[in-house]
């Protein structure tokens, strides 16, 4: 472990966490989006581990609520990619702001 | 500095320029492979932090899994995506890269905003510096047990939504199947427009707009049986269709 504190793990996990907003934001792939939500979910997992073994050791409870938001984070991942794929069968398209079916 | 010091460095920096590439890359096939960095580095950070089983986990579910659907997922759509914007100066490169096309700077101060206040959150809590004790000696029975025991409702809730998530996507992916038949078989008809009228029904179920123009149209060409006309008629459905 040698002598790194939390607050490292939980600055990283912040920045991770930052870039990723910033990417699902700006960006209109719509595949890139999804890739930038993942990196979301992983800020979160690291701060869920770091907190569990920091705070917490004894217990494995942070890698626990980690490992139900990699299952959750791969329906999204399954679910998201089958809509894009079927919209850019349908419409050739993948950047969201051309895709206004929904919009009112 | 100490060596795990050390590799947190090396790791965290893999971490961060991976996600800043993931976001900044033109080429989305890049992104892609940059994320594939980002879940590795991850893994490291979670042995760092003596959750083995956890690293195990997330390298075999995001780069096993997702990476490779992301991937599956570029090939199958637009190449244009692939080839990047092309040679363009450095400094509107750059902002391209940081701006949003649609919202300016609004999603960069928003994104630097939170990340500012968490930062400044962290900077007054008081945290320790070294964990609280000994980690759990055999983390995967541990687990194990933690989850089938305590954790079972929520574990079974998972396994149900990743259970509807596969039948969702499959079942997204097959109608579309069924659709490109429908398509096909739209184009086959105005040949024999008689058949194309009995066509068209089970056709019509994968797109009840579109189709019944198609039938009503290759219909009204039936006098003139012109193969142009009936393209045509064919063409204008495929725009109703989209």
């Amino acid at each position: 472990m040698g002598g790194v504190p939390l607050m490292d793990y939980l600055v990283v996990g912040t920045l991770l966490f930052g870039l990723g907003l910033w990417g699902a934001l700006t960006r209109t792939n719509a595949i890139r989006i999804l890739m930038c939500i993942e990196l979301m979910l992983n800020a979160v997992n690291l701060n869920l581990v770091a907190l569990n073994r920091y705070l917490d050791p004894g217990s494995v409870e942070g890698q626990i609520f980690g490992l139900f938001i990699i299952a959750i984070a791969a329906a999204e991942a399954a679910i998201g990619i089958g809509i894009v794929l079927m919209v850019v069968r349908r419409r050739g398209e993948v950047d969201i702001n051309k895709i206004r079916l929904m919009r009112g | 500095m100490s060596g795990g010091a050390v590799i947190f460095a090396i790791l965290a920096a893999v971490v961060l320029l991976g996600a800043w590439r993931v976001v900044t890359s033109e080429q989305i096939a890049h992104s892609a492979l940059f994320l594939g960095l980002t879940f590795v580095g991850m893994a490291g950070l979670f042995i760092l932090l003596q959750a083995p089983t956890f690293a195990l986990l997330h390298v075999l579910v995001y780069v096993g899994a997702i990476l490779t659907v992301v991937v599956f997922a570029i090939m199958l759509s637009d190449p244009e995506e692939l080839r990047g914007p092309g040679e363009l100066p450095p400094a509107e490169r750059l902002r391209r890269r940081l701006r949003s096309p649609y919202y300016g700077w609004i999603p960069v101060v928003v994104a630097g905003v939170l990340v500012a206040v968490v930062l400044a959150g962290l900077a007054a809590a008081q945290l320790p510096r070294v964990p609280l004790g000994d980690p759990v000696a055999d983390d995967l029975r541990a687990i194990g047990g933690e989850m089938f025991t305590r954790y079972a409702v929520p574990f079974e809730v998972a396994s149900a939504a990743l259970l509807a998530a596969l039948i969702g996507a499959i079942g997204l992916t097959r109608r579309d199947a069924a659709e490109e038949r429908g398509r096909t078989r739209g184009r086959v008809a105005p040949a024999t427009p008689d058949a194309g009228g009995g066509e068209a029904s089970p056709a019509g179920r994968g797109r009840p707009a579109a189709e019944p123009a198609a039938s009503g149209a290759v219909s009204g060409t039936q006098g003139g049986t012109s193969g142009a006309g009936a393209a045509v008629a064919a063409g204008t459905a495929r725009e109703v269709g989209r």
